[in-house]
This record gives structure tokens, sequence and C-alpha cells, in this order.
């Protein structure tokens, strides 16, 4: 087993090595080199040229592309001159809010999606379970962010019952600590179900097809003429096997999720990645581009690692092929 | 399964005819001065093919191309209605499936629907007015719409008579300029034709008609999604036929790289991509299909993997076939259905994709409507004009609909092969 988990790490290292030469390369294909941005056309030529040596712009390509690998390596990402602040720390501070988000939505997405499964197999072939498969489809092909603006305009800005964003209340760090998290709960509710509902419709239609399927195979039948119980049957023989391809979604979404969901970000003005992201390319703020580029490419690998390593722990037939 | 195409099939003609019947009764002059625009315009190069450059004209194509797809339309519902029999065979060959019949015709709608903008719009998407009442209007409220077509350029009495008619067409065209209003005093301060509009779907912040650019906003999105869905299935067929028939070092090369692509999330990749080439829509088209063509060498490759061992193959090899034969008489046919089915699902992402980057303000630039530009212009109006933002996510909702759709029958049938 651990060799299995260390084999997936080490086969996404290249990966990780091929993700920064690309940023590389885009960085690159902007004409001049990246000080022309920084040094202003009043400065002298020969101080510019000083200062493109002092950052290593005077070397070959190869020289330089070293150099970048041995800056990711150790975190230095260079200057963020809108935030003025380095881009590693200008990231470490957005990325704990996307965390909270990514979190919530993923633990809704579950629950919403084993739940309605659920409900569609037990009244199977009534309204509800048509409810959930057509429901389910149409949800899942929905524009994000048009989904995010309609539930902004009804529970927001009709109702009144959620506020329309950020992530706390104006004074909140007065509140008491449990104050503090109800507000912050209230904040959050919007913008994780948005992320949440298309994994959520994803989940409950595999969850559906998958345990109809499950239920009519032999062994459950096999089980039932050996007198198991109808809960028993259906708690660990049939939904053990149904909720495999709920892991591989709920897996699919954490790197996708953590990387910063862009749009739903923006219109929650919710201050994490995919908010920092959008901002940086408005301000043409290039270093802070990069680094968040890098950032949720970095995560999107991880989160695959560990969607891949799951559904090899949870399902044996894989897990005995080997690598 | 004969009575729902049978059903669906009439649907259709009904649509067909009221898109004919609509645009005869309101937009004829329109349509007449299209159609004379483009029969002139062929006569004159015609005529004298050495100036073809000076008839020629970008802003008319958009008039020639709805003139044609109106005549096109009459045309089809005149034959329809003569052999209604054998497009029915036809079409319930192609569509077996319930779901992919109605997913079709909702392409299909929307593919007519951006070939006949300038016909089907009510009003120029870009014309405004009085902005003082006819800002922000609800749905269905009632206005004026005053057109001028300003006075034909001069030096027209000299120029022969087809230049003449030509010239007056383009004219009406290319020059008339509209306003809307609310108000008598606006009215009675300009010369213009008046005509009563109704803004169906209400006007935005900068008083111009919603529905109109809604239709406008299909041709862009619409034309973006299947320009670059071309391009990535392209160049994806390509990468998986050469990775799936040349197997072994140039395979795991391949696949190394499109590993690298699926790694980075595609709309970060995109939006990097924006920040750095600009936001043209030809630079937007090239990088949603740089975004977008892994799933399909994934997929043509994994065919072809499957493929390359089945007899016909392996005595194509045998009898001497160059690999450039097997690859185009062989693999490629056999390969289509696959790369039509993630085409089409390839569409409806890539809409989606386009919406959300000009949602964000990274695509296509305003005042040039497509369905995710109105969407984000309008959010800052969220609370005092909701119909902005709606209805053009509604279209985009039913496009990307429709192509599920298809998708799910097309797979169902694909699978029982």
């Amino acid at each position: 087993m651990i060799r299995l988990i260390l084999g997936r790490i080490v086969s996404s290292i290249p990966l990780i090595v091929g993700l920064v030469t690309i940023v590389f390369i885009i960085v690159r294909l902007l004409p001049g080199d990246p000080m022309t941005i920084y040094i202003s056309p009043a400065v002298p030529p020969a101080v510019a040229e000083q200062l493109r040596a002092e950052f290593g712009f005077d070397k070959s390509i190869i020289h330089q592309y070293g150099r970048w690998i041995w800056g990711v390596m150790r975190g230095e990402l260079g200057f963020s001159f809108t935030h003025q602040r380095g881009v590693a720390e200008v990231i470490t501070s957005a990325f704990p809010n996307t965390l909270i988000l990514a979190g919530t939505a993923i633990l809704f997405q579950l629950i919403l999606g084993i739940s309605l499964g659920l409900l569609a197999v037990r009244f199977h072939k009534s309204f509800i379970d048509k409810i959930v498969s057509v429901g389910g489809l149409i949800i899942y092909t929905l524009p994000t962010f048009w989904v995010a603006i309609l539930l902004l305009y009804v529970f927001s800005y009709t109702l009144g019952i959620f506020p329309s964003s950020q992530m706390h209340s104006i004074g909140a760090d007065e509140f008491g600590r449990i104050e503090y998290l109800l507000d912050l709960l209230k904040h959050l509710i919007l913008p994780a179900t948005v992320l949440a509902l298309p994994g959520a419709a994803a989940i409950a239609r595999y969850l559906r097809t998958n345990l109809l399927d499950v239920l009519h195979e032999q062994f459950i039948i096999n089980a039932r003429s050996m007198g198991l119980s109808e809960r028993k049957i259906f708690l660990s023989y049939a939904l053990s096997n149904a909720l495999i391809p709920t892991i591989t979604i709920t897996g699919t979404t954490i790197g996708i999720l953590l990387a910063g969901a862009i749009v739903t970000e923006t219109i929650f003005s919710w201050p994490g990645m995919g908010r920092l992201t959008v901002s940086a390319i408005f301000a043409r703020d290039y270093p802070l581009i990069i680094g968040c580029t890098l950032v949720a490419g970095i995560v999107v690998i991880i989160g695959n690692l560990i969607a891949d390593i799951m559904y090899r722990v949870v399902d044996p037939r894989i897990r005995t092929e080997g690598l | 399964m004969k009575v729902f195409v049978k059903k669906y099939f009439n649907f259709l003609l009904l649509i067909f005819g009221l898109v004919v019947l609509y645009s005869t009764l309101f937009k004829y002059t329109l349509i007449k001065q299209s159609l004379i625009s483009l029969f002139f315009t062929i006569i004159s190069i015609a005529i004298s093919p050495h100036k073809a450059g000076e008839f020629w004209n970008r802003a008319l194509m958009e008039y020639w191309v709805a003139g044609l797809t109106y005549l096109f339309l009459v045309i089809a519902l005149l034959v329809i209605i003569v052999k209604i029999e054998n497009l029915k065979i036809l079409i319930s060959k192609v569509f077996t499936q319930r779901n992919s019949v109605s997913g079709f015709y909702g392409v299909v709608s929307f593919v007519l629907i951006s070939l006949l903008a300038p016909v089907l719009a009510p009003a120029d998407p870009y014309a405004q007015g009085d902005l003082a009442t006819t800002r922000l209007l609800q749905p269905f409220t009632q206005g004026t719409m005053m057109i001028r077509i300003p006075d034909a350029p001069p030096g027209l009495e000299e120029k022969n008579r087809i230049e003449k008619i030509r010239r007056t067409a383009n004219n009406y065209l290319l020059n008339r300029i509209t306003r809307f209003t609310r108000s008598d005093e606006y009215t009675a301060a300009n010369e213009y034709h008046t005509s009563s509009i109704i803004f169906i779907l209400g006007t935005d912040s900068l008083g111009r008609d919603v529905f109109s650019r809604i239709i406008y906003g299909t041709r862009i999105s619409v034309g973006i999604g299947f320009a670059a869905t071309i391009a990535a299935m392209s160049f994806g067929t390509f990468i998986g036929l050469l990775s799936g028939f040349f197997f072994g070092f140039v395979d795991k090369i391949l696949m190394r790289f499109v590993d690298l692509f699926i790694a980075i999330p595609s709309l970060f990749l995109v939006i990097t991509l924006v920040a750095f080439l600009g936001r043209s829509i030809t630079v937007l088209i090239i990088i949603l299909a740089a975004a977008g063509w892994m799933g399909t060498a994934r997929l043509v490759r994994a065919e072809v993997l499957k493929l390359r061992e089945r007899e016909f193959v392996l005595s194509a090899k045998l009898l001497g076939v160059s690999w450039f034969g097997i690859i185009r008489s062989h693999l490629i046919p056999n390969v289509l259905p696959v790369i039509l089915t993630g085409a089409i699902l390839q569409l409806g992402n890539v809409i989606l994709a386009e919406a959300a980057l000009s949602f964000l303000g990274l695509g296509t630039q305003p005042p040039i409507p497509s369905w995710g530009n109105i969407i984000g212009e309008a959010t800052p109006y969220l609370r005092i004009a909701w119909w902005i933002a709606i209805f053009p996510g509604l279209a985009l909702s039913l496009f990307v609909i429709s192509a599920h759709l298809i998708v799910e029958g097309a797979q169902e049938k694909i699978q029982s092969i």
C-alpha cells in the first residue's frame, strides 16, 4: 500500500516540473523580458542594464530557467506590486479562505448528492426519482455564474436571508467566538451551495444508477437467500459498492475547488485564490498571476493524486492490479 | 419512436413557419434590402471582377447571411411540406433517441438564431436613445423606436442603374440609425420614422434592448463555440491518431504532454493566457481551443488502440497500404462517431467557458454582446433589474442542456453498437 502511494507521488513530480516549465514559457511569450514592466522608461539605460544583471536577465535562457526553478523550489515567486508584499505571502494569506469555502462545498456536495441519490432509489420510478434524474442533468449543465446570480437575487436581494458578499460582516472582529462562526457560516452558505450543486447532481445521478445496477447483482440475491437483513444488505453490500464513483467525483472536485473557484469567488467577493487571480489580471500584476497559476496547478495535481489514491484504497479490484 | 419524431418534427415545422412569418411581417424591408444588396453585389462583381475589393464589405456580411438563411428557410419549408415523409425518415435514422431529437432541435434553433440575427432582432443591439426614459425598463414595456435612413451618398446620378440600386440598399443596411424613446418631446425634436416597439425582455443600463442583444449575442457565443470546438477537435484528433498509431515512444511523450495540460485547471490556464495574450476574439478562440483538445486526444487514442488490432486494419497493413491510407480509410471513419459525440459535449463546455470569461470581463469585450458579457454588465444592476442578467443565462443554459441531451442519446447508441 505504501509502495503504491509513494509510486503515485513520484509519478506526479514530472507533472509539476512540466507545469513550472509551461509557466516559464508563458512568461517568456511576452515581448521583452519581465523587467520591462518594472523599469520606467525614464531610467537611464546603464542603470536599467545594471538592474537586469542584478536579476539575472542578461544571462542565457538556460541559466534563467535554472534560476526560475530554483526560485520556485524555495518559494520565491517574486514581488506583487499591487499588494506591496511578496507573492508567496499574498497567496498564503488568501489560501486558507479558499480552503474553508472548498471544504464546506465538498461537505455540502456529499450530503446533498448522497441523500438525493438514496431518495431516488428508495422511491424508484416515482416523482422524486424523475426529479432527481432529470433535474440532476439540468443542474449539472447550468452555468455556475448564472446559478450564483440567481441565488444571490433570490436569497440575498429579495428575501434578505443571506449576505451577498465578503467573508465576514463589518465589525465581525469584535464578535464572540460563536457569533463569529455563525456569521462566517451565514456568508458561506450561498457560495458553498453554488460550488456544491454540480458535484451533488453528478453524485446523485451516479449513485442512483449504480445502486440500481448493484441491487440486481448476483451477490445481493445470494445475500438475501442467506437470510441477511435488508438493512445489512443495503448498507454493507450495495451501498459500499455504489459509493465508489462518489469518491472519484469528490476527488476530482477537490483539486478544482481548491485551486479557487474563480467565478464564484468573484461574484460573492470571497477573498480567496480565485478572486486574487482575477484582480491580479485586471491590475496586470504579472508576478502574482504567475504565482496563482503555479499554486493552482500544483494544488490540482495534488488533488488528483489524493483522488487516485483514495480510489485505489476503496476499490480492491484496482488495488490488486498494481500500478 | 416514430410517433415521437413526428410530434417533434411538427414542432420544428411550427418554429420554422413562425420565424418566416414573423420576419416577413416585421422585417420585410430589411430582408428585401439585404437580398437586393447581395444580388447586386454579385452582379457588380461578375461584371467587373477586377474591382471586387471595392464591392466587398465585411459589415454587410451579416445581412447577406441573414437574407440567404431566410431564403433557405422559405425553400426548406416548401420542400418539407411537399416531401414531408422523406425527411422524417432521414431524421429518425440519424437521431433514434428521443433526448437526442430534442437536443438536436435545440442546437439547430440556436444556429438558426445566430444566422438570422439581423432579421430576428427587433432592433439594433447597439441602439440607444433617450436615456432618461429608456434606461432599465421592465420586460414588456412599450416604447417608440425611431429610425432614420440618411440621404444616399452623393454622386449617384452619373452612375449606372445597378450601382445605384446597390448603393441605396447598402446605405439602408449600413447607415440606418436607430433610437429608442418613451417621451413625445424627444420624438418631436428629431426627424425620424417612428414605430412602436415592445421591449420583450426589457432594456439594460444603457437603454439597449436586451432581447436584441441576446439574439446578437447568440451569434458571438455560438460562433466562438463552434470555431474553438472545431480547432480543438482537429488538434486533439491529430494528436490522438499520432499517439495511437505510432504506439511506443511517440505515444509516451504525447500522453505525458496531454497529462500535463489536463493537470492545469483549464479556467486558470485560459485566464492566464488571456492575461498575457490580450482579449481579442481570435485570441479567445485559440486559447479556448488550447484548453480543450486533451479529452479528444485521449478518446481518439483509446479508439485507435482498439482498432489497430482489428482484422481489417491488420490485413490492410499486410496488403501494403501506407500508414496514411490506413489512417484515412480505416481509422478516421471508425473514430468519427466518438469524435462527433465528444465535439458536441465540447461545444457546450467551450460556450460555458467563453461565457464565464466574458462574464469576468476577460473574454468578448463590450459593446460587442455575448451571453457572458451581457450578464457581466448586468450584475451591478441585479438588485434593481434582474431581467438583464437572467435571460441571457437562460439562453446559455438551454444551449448547454441541448448539447448534453444529444450526447446522452448518442452515447447510449454508441454503447449499444
